[in-house]
Parts: C-alpha cells; sequence; structure tokens
C-alpha cells in the first residue's frame, strides 16, 4: 500500500493478489491499471490464411486481458490468394477494433525462416503461430511453414489451432 | 504420374483385391469375420463407436480417433454419411474399421460419381488385435469393396516416422505423393 498527497487530494494505492492496482481517492474506490504480471512479449506471424486469422483473434484477445506488448508480422506466402497488402489492412482493422495496442509489420522473403529470424533479433518471448488444418476424415495436418517454425525457432512458440 | 484434384495419383493401376465378406484366421489363430459395414444399422454404428471407446488413445493419429462417446459420434456421424466401411468382427466385437471418405461438400456427389472424386483412407485396429494381419485384410478388403463401388482415386496421410504403416501401404500399391511436412501423402489408383 502506498500513499500520495498532493494539494487537494490523498490517495492510497492498494495492489491486490492478481497484481491489478486499485486506489482510493478522496472516499472513491478507482481502478488504477491492471497487473503486468505473467505479460510477455510476444510475435505473432500470420500469412492471412483461415487458421492465422484464428491465431490473430485469440491472440488479441489475450493482450486485451492479460497486457503483453503485441508485435504482428505479416509475412509474404506467393501462393496465397490474398495480398500482403490486403492482410495488413484486415489486421489492422481487427486490432483497431479491439482496442490493442500493436505494432503490425510486413516480412519479406521465405515465411517461416523471416518469422524465426525476427523472433530471434528482436527480445520476444514467444512466436505465436496458427497452423493445423483437418483432412476430410478429421486428421489434423501441419503445413511445412508451420513445421520449420516449431523446429527452428530458439523461443518458445505457441501453435494456436 | 496423373494429376486428379491436389494430388498426383500412380498411372499404373492397383489391384485386383479381395472384397468383402470374407473370414480368415488371424496371426493369433482368432476366427476374424470381414464385412461392409451397415451404416444405416444403428446397431451396427454402435459396435463401431464401442470399438473406439475401448481405443487406447497413445494410438491416436493426427488427432483421430477422439476420446469419449460425445467426440466419437460427432466425429463419426458425418464420416459415415456418404464414406466407405469395412470392419473386422471377432465374435461379436468390432475390433478394427477401415474407411474411405470422399473429399467432397456434398455427399450426393460421392454416391454419383465416386470416380471423379478422391476418397481419404483410414484404418484402425484395436490395440490387441494389432500384428495380426487384420490392418492388412481390412485394407486389401476395403481396396476390393471401393473398387466394386467404382471407386478409383484413393490417398491418405502418414506420419513421416509411421515405418510400418507406410511399408504396409506400399505393399498394396500406394506410392508417396507429397512428403514436404509432418505427414506424408500417399495415393493409389484403382482398377
Amino acid at each position: 500500500m502506498r500513499q500520495t498527497r498532493t494539494a487537494d487530494r490523498v490517495r492510497v494505492v492498494v495492489t491486490v493478489s492478481s497484481g491489478d492496482e486499485f486506489a482510493t481517492e478522496n472516499g472513491a474506490i478507482i481502478f488504477l491499471r491492471r497487473s503486468t504480471q505473467g505479460s510477455m512479449n510476444v510475435l505473432l506471424g500470420i500469412v492471412g490464411s483461415e487458421e492465422s486469422m484464428r491465431a490473430l483473434r485469440a491472440t488479441v484477445e489475450r493482450t486485451r486481458e492479460v497486457g503483453d506488448d503485441l508485435t504482428i508480422a505479416v509475412v509474404e506466402k506467393p501462393e496465397s490468394d490474398r495480398t500482403q497488402d490486403d492482410v495488413y489492412a484486415q489486421t489492422a482493422e481487427l486490432v483497431e477494433e479491439a482496442g490493442v495496442d500493436a505494432e503490425i509489420r510486413t516480412l519479406e522473403g521465405d515465411p517461416g525462416s523471416a518469422l524465426v529470424e525476427l523472433a530471434e533479433r528482436g527480445e520476444f518471448d514467444q512466436l505465436v503461430i496458427g497452423g493445423g488444418t483437418q483432412s476430410p476424415m478429421g486428421k489434423i495436418r501441419l503445413g511445412p511453414i508451420t513445421e520449420f517454425v516449431l523446429l527452428n525457432a530458439t523461443t518458445t512458440v505457441k501453435l494456436v489451432r | 504420374m496423373t494429376m486428379r484434384g491436389s494430388r498426383v495419383y500412380p498411372d499404373e493401376r492397383a489391384g485386383p483385391f479381395p472384397a468383402p465378406p470374407d473370414t480368415f484366421e488371424d496371426a493369433e489363430g482368432r476366427s476374424i469375420e470381414i464385412r461392409a459395414l451397415e451404416e444405416d444399422d444403428e446397431r451396427q454404428v454402435d459396435d463401431l463407436v464401442a470399438m473406439y471407446l475401448e481405443f487406447d488413445p497413445v494410438d491416436r493419429a493426427q488427432g483421430i480417433p477422439p476420446t469419449g462417446e460425445r467426440r466419437v459420434r460427432e466425429w463419426l456421424d458425418p464420416i459415415l454419411e456418404g464414406s466407405v466401411n469395412v470392419v473386422a468382427w471377432h465374435d461379436d466385437q468390432i475390433v478394427g474399421h477401415a474407411t474411405l471418405v470422399p473429399d467432397v461438400d456434398d455427399p450426393a456427389v460421392a454416391t454419383d460419381q465416386p470416380d471423379s472424386i478422391e476418397w481419404e483412407l483410414a484404418i484402425f485396429v484395436l490395440q490387441a488385435y494389432q500384428q495380426a494381419g487384420i490392418g492388412t485384410q481390412l485394407l486389401e478388403h476395403l481396396l476390393g469393396y471401393a473398387s466394386e463401388v467404382g471407386i478409383e482415386n484413393v490417398w491418405l496421410t502418414v506420419e513421416r516416422w509411421n515405418g510400418p504403416a507406410i511399408s504396409l501401404y506400399e505393399a498394396v500399391g500406394f506410392e508417396v505423393c507429397s512428403a514436404e511436412s509432418f505427414e506424408q501423402e500417399m495415393a493409389i489408383r484403382l482398377e
């Protein structure tokens, strides 16, 4: 508990067990800030596929709840039916709607390798990717980019299925 | 090599394969009967569900079969519609299941023009009945049955490290058609 005093008010700040901070100010209880305990520096890689859009929504949701630092990298995938600009614009819109603060950037070159390299260069705790499609039978299949990232990343990788 | 859909199929057609019903003695001396599954018969579907409830989760591959009756039924219901199924019986119990699932959104296409589409194959044998030749029999009889109903293009995915399964598929005529990630795809063209 800490107490601050200005000319016209006395503020008492209390940190509760979750790490969230509340304050009483002139008799009223106000929410001060969300805990930053457990928050991470996260890099999310997306190509614009349905799986990566699912990963984007899940990650933005977590960022909002936990207060992670989020960087989103839109990678280049020539065989994709959507352009990188398209995916970038949709991502920016989704992030803004969610009211989350995230850096969005594009990456050139081989998608798997570019992501792994960026994750290594930056100070990221976790690299998040989406992956896993289902065959008619219901078998889960992971594509080559997913496999490359899982095997080659030096950070923790989170696969959103 | 022939492209059909996204996959490359062998030029040479494989077969002929035996068709169900058939009875044989497995390597443990058990009498095993191979029959086509009657998908409309609820009792047979219940027997199939019972087999999957007994299935050791350790032997799951690529997320299937799921565990728990609700999830097993949720998984089986759609794939039994329009698919081709062969089961192995021992006494009154289903101990193995081989299936071909059509790669289509509309099951009617699968019934009307089975030779125009691709069919995904999978085989499951209960742990206590593995290593006894039942998988091979199921596979061959499923392909024989498939041939009878006019199916030509069959493919499957198998984990790259699953050597015994890959050898089994190669022995009946499957060829590797892509191997760019954890699973490799194999395909066969039937007579």
